[in-house]
């Protein structure tokens, strides 16, 4: 189905490990995903299972200590063979990035406006004075009230909405393809996510942009995905299109973080949860990841013994799990 | 503000001292040494009947001169290495460390005191007109300025070390940054107040340093005034009942250092974040 679509960027078996003094440790194992040009698709897992990381790895952008691996194709250019200095351009120009903490993601000493204007001047032949009119008007876009006053604020002088807000305008100042937004609602009230998150479907739609979209919080994914990966361990345990997902999840683990949400209809005394906690990178289980902590209990031999891979077992629906129905019929994803 | 007025003011004397004052070069005259001060020299005169005025103000321009001098090469100097060492990491960071650590080991004094001798007989671009005689004054401002980054060096790195790891830093870097524009735009900006502060503190560093390799005859030729020689000199005239010489040059260098530390602490005060509420 997907392949309809002009796919903007694929990610094929993205691996990406960090040397540590524990050895070698793999944040991202053979992540696969492709994102058709104007959609969302959303990474979801818990914290630490991968999606920053893989986020950074698009960009280049992983600390000294990381290594990454695999095809990323952005439109027709393969990132993963660009140099880092072949990427600055890439960086910013083609590809935006919103962070998760609005309050350290700005360069405390400059003004936002000195910031936003330096961002468009690093790709962009204009003048200073075209610059800062184009600073302006992105503030605006971005719902900012009195935009030139702001310029001149420094972001101590911004709340962390108006502060995500400045980031987004940052994001968006050389008109990129796709937008990578890392968690850009966590660490803001709920009020102030759903303006954010109404800021981003708007620009979206108004700019037909590409948005990758990591959370964890999978009612934000219902409200702006359009396809999802859910991500545990670093590894990708299922991926398809958000109706699908939400109708039919076929992961034990998906399946048990739908069981651990809060609904309006029901009453529960307590609230389901996923028995034990994520492992340690360097501790992995042998064979499934998620497979002591699986509530179908190891119904497959191979559960303990053998990774599963990702296979589609229904049209647009991948699935990596031994116990998911028609697996074994599946064809292994090529 | 009286500090900085203070330090003003000891800049003007220390800028317009030779211009307004009588000729100091051969300004010997063995009939009037060692006055009491007078109408005509007010602060008195030395052993070899020079005015004791003006050697104080022409001391304070020596000493002004050189901390200058010192604190313009030094400090730029630490903080671009501390950043660079910080920000880059790894074996460059090994590197600088090394350097600097290497330096520090050796004891203050002896290591200017070393310096100073191993330039003693080293001058460069012989026979041209751009002549450098390490074994000189440059070889004092060399010796001190070869040192005085170190601080500033250490301080700048773990600075850097730390803002290195910031989200702001990995936002310029997705916005398309390279390494140089981070290192100038978004670290130097962060760590300047270091380099003010240390600035301030350097002088007074650089002042008594310089002040104590002319007390012990490093250095410079004897005829040139210093508030070190003085003091030096001054220890004869002491003995001999006539303090002028000592005292002119210890009250005015007193001040000066005390102004400058003031500034100094006003200006941490004002500039250090982690200080501001304490």
């Amino acid at each position: 189905m997907t392949t309809t679509y002009d796919i903007l960027l694929t990610v094929d078996d993205l691996q990406t490990c960090f040397r540590t003094e524990a050895g070698l440790l793999r944040a991202v194992d053979g992540v696969s995903f492709e994102i058709p040009r104007g959609q969302t698709f959303a990474l979801v897992g818990e914290s630490g299972c991968g999606k920053s990381v893989t986020a950074l790895s698009i960009l280049k952008l992983l600390p000294p200590a990381g290594i990454s691996n695999g095809l990323i194709r952005l439109g027709d250019d393969e990132l993963d063979r660009l140099t880092d200095w072949e990427m600055q351009p890439v960086r910013g120009g083609r590809i935006g990035m919103i962070f998760q903490e609005p309050m350290t993601s700005l360069n405390p000493v400059f003004t936002c406006g000195a910031q936003i204007v330096e961002a468009i001047r690093l790709h962009r032949e204009c003048s200073a004075r075209e610059a800062r009119k184009h600073a302006i008007d992105l503030l605006d876009q971005v719902g900012i009230a009195d935009p030139a006053q702001r310029m001149k604020e420094y972001p101590h002088q911004l709340s962390g909405g108006m502060r995500q807000r400045v980031m987004i305008a940052m994001a968006l100042s050389c008109e990129p393809e796709l937008l990578i937004a890392d968690e850009p609602t966590t660490a803001l009230d709920v009020t102030i996510q759903a303006q954010i998150l109404e800021l981003l479907r708007k620009i979206q739609r108004e700019r037909q942009l590409t948005l990758l979209l990591i959370t964890h919080d999978l009612a934000v994914v219902a409200e702006m995905a359009d396809s999802v990966g859910v991500m545990y361990a670093g590894t990708m345990v299922e991926r398809t299109d958000v109706k699908q997902l939400f109708a039919n999840p076929l992961h034990p683990y998906t399946q048990g973080l739908f069981r651990s949400l809060v609904t309006m209809e029901e009453t529960r005394e307590r609230l389901d949860t996923i028995p034990g906690s994520v492992p340690h990178l360097s501790a992995l289980p042998v064979g499934c990841p998620f497979h002591p902590r699986c509530d179908k209990g190891q119904t497959d031999a191979r559960c303990a013994t053998c990774r599963p891979d990702l296979r589609e077992v229904a049209p647009g629906h991948f699935c990596a799990c031994y116990v998911a129905p028609n697996y074994d019929n599946a064809e292994p994803k090529p | 503000m009286i500090c900085l007025t203070v330090v003003g003011f000891y800049v003007v004397l220390a800028i317009f001292a030779p211009i307004v004052l009588p000729a100091w070069e051969g300004s010997e005259n063995y009939d009037i040494a060692s006055q009491s001060p007078s109408f005509q020299h007010w602060l008195g005169t030395d052993a070899f009947g020079r005015d004791i005025l003006t050697k104080t103000l022409l001391g304070a321009r020596m000493s002004l001169s050189i901390a200058f001098v010192v604190n313009i090469i030094a400090i730029p100097f630490g903080m671009l290495l501390g950043a660079i060492a910080g920000y880059f990491g790894k074996w460059i960071d090994d590197a600088i460390v090394w350097l600097f650590t290497t330096l520090a080991a050796i004891p203050g004094l002896i290591r200017i005191i070393a310096i100073k001798f191993a330039f003693e007989e080293t001058v460069l671009f012989e026979n041209s007109p751009f002549e450098i005689d390490l074994g000189g004054m440059v070889g004092v401002y060399l010796a001190i300025t070869m040192t005085f980054w170190i601080g500033t060096c250490r301080l700048v790195r773990a600075e850097t070390m730390k803002l290195r790891d910031q989200d702001f830093v990995l936002a310029a870097r997705a916005v398309g940054r390279n390494n140089w524009g981070i290192l100038t735009k978004h670290i130097f900006p962060n760590v300047m107040h270091i380099g003010i502060i240390q600035m301030s503190l350097g002088f007074v560093g650089a002042i008594t340093m310089e002040v104590m390799i002319r007390y012990l005859g490093l250095g410079g030729s004897v005829g040139t005034p210093s508030w070190g020689s003085m003091i030096d000199g001054g220890r004869t005239e002491l003995l001999a009942g006539r303090p002028w010489e000592l005292i002119s040059a210890v009250v005015a260098m007193f001040f000066l250092i005390l102004a400058l530390s003031l500034l100094g602490d006003r200006l941490r005060d004002a500039l250090d974040p982690k200080l501001k509420n304490a």
